[in-house]
């Protein structure tokens, strides 16, 4: 019960941020909607991880935020450094 | 022990949908980084304390421990760094909403 109001919730929000994402003006607004995507992965991930019942989930979602938050940093750095 | 997880889950769960709304509706780069910091921090970190007090507290679940941390410690720095180079690349806050004194 309590994983479909999660998933509901979680897609209904990530449905907003992938409009951020696909319409955002400037390319600093898509890396806004990237790493608020990678937010929402890691909790389904964590999701799946504890009520699905296999640990090794939240493992990957600690992999999988690892590296989307060193992809945002060295794209914003990228950004800031080309004008 | 069941009861506030449930609490603290669905507490992560409005702060995520506040949170990406204000990132779909907000004006400009400013205050939309403000308002994704209020879902992917905050909301995120919540939701992770909702599921680490699920089943009392498991080996398994050590991971979530270091989840929370490293979101608790990753959040600011990737708003810093985008906020940082929009401001570098001039991006102009808009002025919606703003009124003059003489109005």
């Amino acid at each position: 019960m309590i994983r479909i109001s999660i998933d509901a919730v979680v897609g209904l929000s990530l449905v907003l941020t992938l409009y951020r994402l696909f319409y955002g003006p400037s390319v600093l607004d898509r890396l806004l909607g990237y790493s608020s995507v990678t937010g929402k992965i890691v909790i389904l991930l964590a999701v799946e991880g504890i009520i699905g019942g296999r640990p090794v989930f939240i493992n990957l979602a600690l992999i999988y935020g690892v590296l989307s938050f060193l992809g945002i940093v060295i794209i914003a750095r990228y950004i800031e450094r080309e004008v | 022990m069941n009861v506030f997880s449930l609490i603290l889950i669905y507490l992560g769960l409005v702060l995520m949908l506040v949170g990406s709304f204000g990132i779909a509706r907000m004006p400009d780069i400013y205050s939309r980084l403000q308002s994704s910091g209020v879902s992917d921090t905050v909301g995120v970190i919540v939701m992770l304390t909702g599921f680490l007090l699920r089943n009392g507290f498991r080996f398994s679940d050590s991971f979530l421990g270091l989840l929370i941390i490293f979101f608790f410690v990753t959040g600011p720095i990737v708003g810093h760094s985008i906020a940082k180079s929009a401001f570098l690349s001039k991006v102009e806050p808009s002025h919606s909403g703003e009124r003059d004194e003489d109005e």
